[in-house]
């Protein structure tokens, strides 16, 4: 039984490390790409990690659970399935146009809603890169869908899924900040495969443990 | 807005209470919550279940709506309930999953097999949910955002 708690441990932190790897990579392309498209400078934290087990409970979510956030789904398909998030508060969305835009943003038009999408693709395909090249797998970026809701109830169906896929489940999230201006943009995967496994086994490491 | 207050049932969790108080369930997507009611008894409880259906060959559990729901229906006849009416809601198509249409099939699978009527349900659609589940009333009041611009607007109904 300590055995078994001493693996799981030791499961749990090498997942929690690899997928802090993949994403600090990521988030490092991403910051550099939303720099260029919006020319101010853009800082990212160290990504955060929750890593669990399903049994472990799902109250885990970083942000407000009762804040309508902006959401951003891009399903990404190729050799394995997921789906990536841009999660921003609206005051965030709001700053990250009038960046864009240069002026105060009013209303969120078909303009303000296709710039956002194009912002979560930049960010999401910068991630999902990073996940290709870590596993050594061709992954496309599915075109983005944007929704306004609850976080947890827009991340929920990925959760569903992830948990019929794999035994742990994870929840990663990316903090990106525009100059002086703090914008949490939240970027969070749900891979609907062993990621960490798998990535495990192409570096020739064979069984996580 | 929405009122605070109550106990929360997260995500594979389920409460049953004798108590008048509110049981409450936020971000409510593609996953359902059942509320289960014995009217005359006053006892009542509510699951939040992610997922359809479970492995029979393991431990049961609250985030499957099949087996969260005889996990709520045991401990509501041990808490003194013995003729129960059912509410769901939840069971959106998030971003076109069809996940939410499973998990409420299944859940009303397993209620029929429990003998227990549905009277309630507000189901599918494409938006999150708030719920509140009222013990001494047996109501459900659900909670739904609409945007307008940079800010939002709740809107709700009663079942």
């Amino acid at each position: 039984m300590k055995e078994e708690k001493k693996n799981s441990d030791k499961e749990k932190k090498l997942y929690e490390d690899t997928l802090r790897e993949i994403c600090s990579f990521g988030a490092g392309n991403a910051a550099a790409r939303l720099s260029k498209m919006i020319g101010k400078r853009v800082n990212i934290d160290l990504p955060e990690v929750w890593v669990s087990k399903p049994s472990d409970g799902f109250d885990f979510l970083p942000s407000n659970k009762r804040e309508v956030v902006i959401g951003i789904n891009s399903a990404f398909g190729g050799d394995r399935r997921g789906v990536i998030f841009m999660l921003a508060g609206m005051e965030d969305a709001e700053k990250l146009l009038g960046f864009l835009f240069n002026r105060k943003i009013k209303e969120m038009g078909e303009m303000e809603q296709s710039a956002l999408l194009e912002i979560s693709n930049i960010l999401s395909g910068a991630v999902v890169g990073s996940i290709a090249n870590f596993a050594g797998m061709k992954i496309n970026l599915e075109p983005p869908q944007l929704t306004v809701d609850l976080p947890l109830s827009i991340i929920d169906p990925a959760l569903a899924e992830q948990m019929e896929h794999i035994r742990w489940i994870f929840f990663t999230v990316v903090s990106i900040k525009i100059e002086v201006e703090k914008i949490s943009l939240l970027l969070t995967f749900f891979p609907f495969f062993d990621l960490v496994g798998e990535i495990w086994k192409k570096m020739g490491e064979g069984k996580l443990l | 807005m929405e009122e605070d207050g109550g106990r929360e049932v997260t995500i594979g969790d389920y409460a049953v209470t004798t108590d008048s108080g509110v049981l409450t369930a936020h971000g409510i997507g593609s996953c359902v919550v059942v509320s289960i009611y014995d009217r005359r008894k006053k006892v009542g409880g509510l699951i939040h279940a992610l997922l359809p259906k479970q492995d029979p060959k393991v431990v049961k559990s609250a985030k499957y709506a099949d087996t969260g729901i005889e996990l709520l229906w045991e401990e509501s006849k041990r808490e003194g309930g013995v003729e129960f009416e059912a509410k769901i809601a939840g069971g959106a198509a998030m971003f076109g999953s069809n996940t939410g249409k499973r998990n409420f099939q299944s859940a009303l699978k397993k209620l029929r097999e429990l003998n227990i009527k549905l009277i309630a349900k507000d189901i599918g659609g494409a938006r999150g949910r708030n719920c509140f589940f009222y013990i001494n009333s047996g109501k459900m009041r659900i909670m739904y955002s609409i945007r307008e611009n940079f800010s939002v607007r709740w809107v709700e109904k009663t079942i």
